[in-house]
Formats: C-alpha cells, sequence, structure tokens
C-alpha cells in the first residue's frame, strides 16, 4: 500500500522583477566591499591614503606655486620656460600615481588577494553558482570588488590634485585631458594590481598564502625587472612589471617617457594588457576545476 | 510518474580516479524526496549535479525538462549547500539580500522577500547580527532562507538538519513538508534515516556512487524479498496464536517476547495480515497491538546496504 499525498499548489512561481544579467557583477561586487568595510585594515589603509592625499598636495601644491612664479619671471625676460610648466602639469599624473601606490597595493592585498582564496575555502561558489552567475560575471564581480576600494583613493587624489592645479593658475582645457590621462593610469593600475591579485588567490585556498603571494610576486618583478633593466641597459624592460608598466603607460601619455623609443613605448601597455588578461584567465581556468580541487 | 522535475540518465561522475556517482538514472516528481545514503555515498556528488555546479563525467542531468547548466534553471532552482561557513561579515538580511538579488530580484523585492523568509524561518530578531556570531542551527535556517527566498520551484537542501537541537529539527521538517506540500519539488538529503522518514516517504538511496533504490518506502520494503518480515503481534495468549500460525506456509520463523509478545517472521506480508484476525478470532485471543518492527527506513536501508556488500551485515 502506497501512501498518498495532497498537494495544496499553493506555490507561485516568482513572476516579479528580473534584473538582467550584467547586473549580476554589480552585486557580487557591492556586498563583497561592504564585507571589506568591515576590516578594520581596510579603514587603515583608507586613513594612511588620506595622510598622503594631504602631504602630496602640499608638496605638490608647493611646486606648482613655485614653477608659475618661474614661468612669470621667465616672461618678463621675454623668454618661456615650457618645459618646466609641462613638467609641473605632468606631476597631476605622476604624484597621483605614485602618492597612493601604498594605499592602493595595501587595499588590493588585504581585499583583492584573500577573495577567491576564502570562496574556495568557505565553498561560496555554491551559492553563486546555483543562481544565474556565470564564471564571468563572478570574476568581473570579484575584479570590481578586489579593485574597488584601492581606487578610490587615487581617484580622489586626481580630483583633488586637479582641482588644486586649477586654483593654481591652470589652464582648465589642458587641465581636463591631463587628469583624464591620469584617471586613465591609476584605473590601468588598480586594474593590473586586482586581476593578478585575483589570479593569484584563485591558486590557494588559504587567504594569508595568497597575501603572501600576491606581495612577493609585484615587489618580485618590480625589483627584477628593475634590475633586469639596469644590467642591460634597456629601459623598456623595467617598464614589464606589475607596478611600473601602468606607470609607463602614465608617462607615454604624458609625454614624459623619452627614454622609450618606437616600439619600446608600446612595451608598458602591452605588459598591463598581458598582466590584466593572465591574471583573470588563471582565475577562470581555477574556477572552472574549482569544485574537483575542493576533491 | 508524470515529466519529472529532476532527471538523471545514466550520471556518472569521477574526482580523478576516485567515484563519486556511477550510472545514476533517476526521476524526480513533485513533493519530498529523500536522498539517503552513508557519508561518502555521493549525495553531494548528485545534488552539486543536479545544480550544474559539478559537470557528470559522463550522463546528463535534467531540471524542469533542461540541462543544466542553465540559467533559466537557476532562476526556479534553489539550493542550500552543506557548508556552514560562509560571508562572516555580513548579516543574515544581508546575505539573504545579495544572494535573492543574485537571482535577478530588484532591490525592493528582494529587501522585503528576505525579510519575509527570514522571518518565516524563525531568524526574525536575529537578522541584523553578522553571520559570525550565528550557531550552528541559525547557519542551516539562513541557509534554507537563501535557498527559498527567490520562491523556486526546485529546492534542493543538503543535509539540512545537522547541527539543529530537537526544537529547532521538528521546526526544519515543518518547514521542509510546507515546501513539500506546496507542490514544490524537495531533494533532501540525510544520513540520518529518522529525519528523511518524519518528512517523506519517498526515497532515494544511494551507495559508494551507486543508486540503491528508489521509490516508495513500503514498496522498496516489499521488493526485499531475501530479508524475511517482522510482524509483532501483542496479545494475552502469544503461544496459542503461535500454535495455528505454525502450520501456516507464509510463516517461516516465530519467537516470542515476554510474556505478551509474538515475532512473526514472514515471506508474504500481505497473507500474514490477511490471515491474522481470522486465526485470532479461531482461537479467542484478542490482538493488543500489531507493528511491523522493520516496517521503517533504518530497516529497509539496513537490508539494501546489506545487499549491496554482499548480505554481510
Amino acid at each position: 500500500m502506497t501512501t498518498g499525498t495532497i498537494y495544496n499548489l499553493s506555490y507561485r512561481r516568482y513572476e516579479g522583477t528580473r534584473l538582467p544579467a550584467w547586473t549580476r557583477p554589480l552585486v557580487i561586487a557591492r556586498y563583497a566591499l561592504t564585507t571589506q568595510w568591515r576590516q578594520r585594515g581596510v579603514k587603515i589603509a583608507l586613513l594612511l591614503s588620506l595622510l598622503s592625499l594631504a602631504v602630496t598636495a602640499v608638496v605638490v601644491g608647493g611646486i606648482w606655486f613655485f614653477s608659475n612664479a618661474i614661468n612669470e619671471n621667465a616672461h618678463e625676460v621675454q623668454r618661456a620656460v615650457p618645459d618646466v610648466m609641462r613638467e609641473a602639469n605632468a606631476m597631476l599624473v605622476t604624484a597621483s600615481l605614485r602618492s597612493q601606490f601604498l594605499p592602493s597595493f595595501l587595499l588590493v592585498l588585504l581585499c583583492g588577494a584573500p577573495a577567491i582564496s576564502k570562496d574556495l575555502n568557505a565553498g561560496a561558489f555554491q551559492f553563486h553558482f546555483a543562481r544565474p552567475v556565470g564564471v564571468p560575471q563572478y570574476l568581473l564581480g570579484r575584479l570590481l570588488s578586489a579593485g574597488g576600494w584601492a581606487l578610490l583613493p587615487p581617484l580622489v587624489t586626481v580630483a583633488a590634485l586637479s582641482v588644486e592645479r586649477l586654483a593654481l593658475g591652470g589652464e582648465p582645457l589642458a587641465l581636463l585631458a591631463l587628469s583624464a590621462k591620469a584617471a586613465v593610469a591609476v584605473v590601468l593600475r588598480v586594474a593590473v594590481l586586482a586581476s593578478v591579485a585575483l589570479g593569484v588567490s584563485s591558486l590557494t585556498r588559504r587567504a594569508g598564502l595568497a597575501q603572501a603571494l600576491f606581495a612577493a610576486l609585484v615587489l618580485g618583478t618590480m625589483f627584477i625587472a628593475s634590475a633586469v633593466a639596469s644590467a642591460t641597459n634597456h629601459v623598456w624592460v623595467a617598464a614589464l612589471d606589475v607596478v611600473t608598466a601602468p606607470a609607463g603607460v602614465a608617462a607615454v601619455l604624458t609625454g614624459a617617457a623619452q627614454e622609450l623609443h618606437g616600439w619600446q613605448k608600446l612595451v608598458p601597455a602591452l605588459a598591463c594588457a598581458a598582466w590584466i588578461a593572465g591574471g583573470l584567465a588563471l582565475a577562470a581556468q581555477r574556477l572552472r576545476t574549482a569544485e574537483v580541487m575542493r576533491g | 510518474m508524470s515529466a519529472p522535475v529532476v532527471e538523471c540518465v545514466g550520471l556518472s561522475k569521477w574526482y580523478g580516479p576516485v567515484l563519486g556517482l556511477r550510472e545514476v538514472h533517476l526521476r524526480i516528481g513533485p513533493g519530498i524526496t529523500g536522498l539517503l545514503g552513508p557519508n561518502g555515498a555521493g549525495k553531494s556528488t548528485l545534488l552539486k549535479c543536479m545544480t550544474g555546479e559539478l559537470s557528470p563525467s559522463r550522463g546528463e542531468v535534467r531540471v524542469l525538462g533542461r540541462a543544466v547548466p542553465d540559467p533559466d534553471v537557476y532562476r526556479r532552482l534553489g539550493y542550500a549547500p552543506e557548508i556552514e561557513v560562509f560571508f562572516e561579515e555580513l548579516t543574515a538580511r544581508e546575505f539573504v539580500t545579495a544572494l535573492a538579488r543574485a537571482a535577478g530580484m530588484g532591490p525592493d523585492e528582494a529587501a522585503s522577500k528576505s525579510e519575509a523568509v527570514l522571518k518565516k524561518v524563525g531568524l526574525e530578531s536575529a537578522m541584523d547580527r553578522r553571520l559570525a556570531t550565528y550557531s550552528k542551527g541559525m547557519r542551516q535556517r539562513t541557509k534554507l532562507a537563501q535557498a527559498i527566498v527567490h520562491d523556486p520551484e526546485v529546492v534542493l537542501l543538503d543535509e539540512p538538519m545537522t547541527g539543529l537541537d530537537p526544537l529547532a529539527r521538528a521546526q526544519m521538517v515543518e518547514l521542509i513538508q510546507e515546501l513539500g506540500k506546496q507542490g514544490r519539488t524537495v531533494v533532501v538529503s540525510s544520513h540520518i534515516l529518522e529525519e528523511v522518514e518524519q518528512m517523506t516517504r519517498e526515497i532515494v538511496v544511494l551507495y559508494h556512487g551507486q543508486l540503491l533504490a528508489q521509490g516508495e518506502l513500503h514498496a522498496i520494503r516489499a521488493l526485499i524479498d531475501r530479508h524475511p518480515h517482522h510482524v509483532a503481534v501483542e496479545c494475552a495468549a502469544p503461544r496459542a496464536l503461535a500454535e495455528a500460525l505454525a502450520a501456516q506456509p507464509y510463516v517461516a520463523a516465530l519467537r516470542f517476547s515476554g510474556d505478551r509478545w509474538l515475532q512473526i517472521e514472514t515471506r508474504d506480508p500481505d497473507a500474514c495480515y490477511g490471515a491474522l484476525p481470522r486465526i485470532a478470532k479461531e482461537k479467542g485471543v484478542t490482538i493488543a497491538s500489531l507493528t511491523s518492527p522493520d516496517d521503517n527506513l533504518a530497516a529497509v536501508f539496513r537490508y539494501l546496504t546489506m545487499g549491496a556488500r554482499g548480505g554481510q551485515a
């Protein structure tokens, strides 16, 4: 004898709003950023970036003030000093990159390097991938969250220095172009750091190990590339590493990469593309076999 | 069975040289189905294949008529995995809302649905606390909440009772039964037989990655011919009853237990149940109670797995 069941059929399928697939990475990023904000280290790194911004604004402001004075005096003797002004303006880009390198690096180290490791360790893919979220959407969401907080300090710095330069007599249109180049450079730097962090993060379930590997890769490639460039007298080699490649792109954009010639000017951009593509491809590959890794 | 909601066709999964599932053919319809098996039997692997999280090494899984992985299926599927560590920094409300939004719900609907479903699973007063502070039982309820927040037609629950105290366990059983009664397809895995027996009589038994049995509990029990059925009779004169029963062809053995109990082993339980009242009447014996100690999940499971091990108990 089999038992019977009477269903009350009260279930109704959800027929409400369905947001498009492209919003999924934003959802993943949003909640990851919320989680990261609750870490003390993230707040400390952001405070450090504020300190760095204040010091940079004072120093760069001082340089711009004296550059203006030199330029005005040069006009008085009918001899313009275009190099001084160009270099002074280019400081908007270089200062934004250099002054916020440490906070950005620390923020990617804290938020990006452990991101996939933690999900691997917790088995969080089971929550994500049992929903209409694919590997590319997950990865984009993680990329946005790995670089979200790290992007904030340099972008604020670009904005603050642009306003400062404007107040110190910068030409608005030229300043706008320069700010855009600075923004491109800082976005590129954070994208490279975040992509590499995600790639490294996908290699291990241990968040601390992922962070150590990321730090070693970033700093190690920087020292190696710099040493090889010095030893071989090939300056372009120095533009291959994770840190210098985006700075090289910025230098090319602002015309400050005078030591690079011909095809060498493409090296920083190609290196950035390779780091981003390599990091994300590695992470995607590891994600596709994530469950096998769990055994 | 009408068109199955979940169907596995020749499903096999290997983890390198380790066998996860082997040639599983399965059809699951609406209502609650208990997925049973000892640890390592392949229950979680089967559920992960159903969610599309694992790709089958061979064969196919179809959910709601579509091969997984399929985004359309995921909108209609809810899954509570076995894991206990997740998104520790988020509150339960944030966690469930985030996953509702990942399922495609708009922000306002996701927020209101999350609140409603968290109240339903009994986390009303704790939904704004971080998950890091949650007990094992609260985590189980949060996992159930995230699995049903988007009103899925198919709900897959991997060991949902683990870590629950008796009261919470009863509440969870009630919740799962409600989902089943609504006409949804609910697959609940467990290695604790009593839990599943409380929820459903419809079972799937896995053992070492292979499908051992599927169907209604009594029907499966009836198919196990190699083990005689046990019938326990409580009466004032068990010896008089035994005397009459001993000559019956369907009786394999008789045992006494105390002064009032007679244990009958029979290979034809229907004939036994049919004849007992007549024989008792003839002998003038009043039957106080009649039970079948092995017509339960534990016995069925024991017999099935003994069979799979080659009859070694």
